[in-house]
């Protein structure tokens, strides 16, 4: 088998380093016999592994520091190897597709729990005044009226009087006997202001602004 | 040549074998099989003797560590070398790299020939102002026993694309050499 000189110059390291067949050894060494510019490229590389090999070590010390070293580390090997072990095997175990969405499904039913509790949580508006809501009926539309009734007026009176007139409590009565009332939407709002102003019980009755 | 090579890789795999079962001995012997080979590879790639002895230390460590986990689809030398260079690269990228010619040499201008010594101080420290990559394609190509294909498997590069490294690589270094003045001919 023939090889051009680039071809054989590309074979030069394998035969140095020993890995080149057998049969194409001969053939290159008569090459190299007969061409100046292959035997010097041999001589180049030469030189290059001849830097190499002239570089090596105590090989003695070095194997005393490689068996401390495995001396060391069979030593640490208890817990850290079971470290490992472990670590290795979640992330075998949460690699897996079907851990991997289970994961996700079940942080989100935890959101959703934790969203639907702190709803829960919530408690409907409700308008706070110092005697309380009295548990009294509340509309959204119609006439709004403020009423001051008399320190002494029972709640069951009052009650009785936004009966008469039809009327649902926005909020108080507050301590001062102040109320927030609301007409109902079709009412004949002075005749109903006329009706609250005749109890005995009420000292204003007036439309709110 | 290969018979002597897989004869070689016969008895590191058993050796390796061996070790993997905890056998120190075994081990030890492999170390003296494989020593020069390794350290040539380290010392080269990291261009500095006190970086390349520590991780040469590390990488008999490794291979004893993993001996369990060798598979056998290559030859043990070149998964060695392999441990090595991942270890080199490991090390390269946490540490600054020394590409610091080490034990620069002058060169007399006045000299016709050079000695031996001399050649080899010239080279060295021509070879140690060249890039890791260059550097690491040379010490490779001339591991003992080394093949294109092994280098192309651990490098996970085509055969062909060794070749053409290779070449870039020794006329980076001849390059390297003119540079300080050292013709090819002087080598």
């Amino acid at each position: 088998m023939t090889y051009d000189l680039e071809e054989l110059k590309t074979m030069i390291p394998m035969y140095i380093n020993g890995s080149m067949p057998e049969e194409q050894r001969a053939e290159f060494e008569r090459q190299v016999k007969n061409n100046t510019d292959l035997a010097k490229e041999l001589q180049f590389f030469s030189t290059v592994q001849a830097v190499i090999e002239d570089d090596m070590p105590d090989f003695d010390r070095l194997q005393r520091r490689v068996e401390q070293r495995i001396d060391v580390g069979s030593k640490q090997t208890g817990l850290g190897e079971w470290l490992r072990n472990t670590k290795a095997s979640l992330q075998h175990w949460l690699a897996m597709p079907a851990v991997s969405w289970g994961a996700v499904a079940a942080q989100f039913l935890v959101i959703v729990v934790l969203v639907g509790q702190i709803q829960g949580q919530q408690e409907p508006a409700v308008y706070e005044t110092l005697s309380g809501n009295a548990g009294l009926p509340q509309q959204a539309t119609g006439e709004r009226v403020n009423i001051v009734f008399v320190s002494d007026a029972s709640m069951k009176a009052v009650a009785e009087l936004l009966d008469t007139v039809q009327a649902s409590a926005v909020s108080g009565p507050s301590v001062s006997g102040h109320m927030l009332v609301r007409l109902p939407p079709d009412a004949e709002v002075e005749e109903k202001l006329a009706s609250l102003r005749q109890s005995k019980i009420v000292t204003l009755a007036e439309v709110a602004y | 040549m290969q018979d002597k090579a897989r004869y070689n890789d016969q008895q590191e795999r058993l050796l390796l074998e061996r070790s993997a079962a905890g056998d120190r001995q075994a081990f030890n012997t492999l170390y003296e099989l494989s020593n020069k080979k390794v350290y040539g590879y380290i010392r080269k790639t990291l261009n500095n003797e006190a970086d390349a002895e520590d991780v040469f230390v590390e990488t008999f460590y490794e291979v004893w560590r993993s001996a369990k986990k060798f598979k056998g689809d290559s030859k043990v030398s070149s998964w060695m070398i392999g441990i090595a260079r991942n270890l080199c690269m490991n090390h390269l990228k946490r540490n600054k790299p020394r590409d610091i010619p080490q034990d620069v040499v002058d060169y007399h201008e006045d000299e016709d020939m050079l000695d031996h010594k001399h050649r080899i101080d010239i080279t060295r420290s021509a070879l140690s102002a060249l890039s890791m990559e260059h550097r690491e394609i040379l010490s490779l190509v001339l591991l003992p026993e080394f093949s294109y294909v092994q280098i192309s498997e651990l490098l996970k590069i085509p055969v062909n694309t060794v070749k053409t490294r290779v070449y870039y690589a020794k006329n980076a270094l001849r390059k390297q050499l003119q540079g300080m003045g050292v013709t090819e001919d002087d080598i």
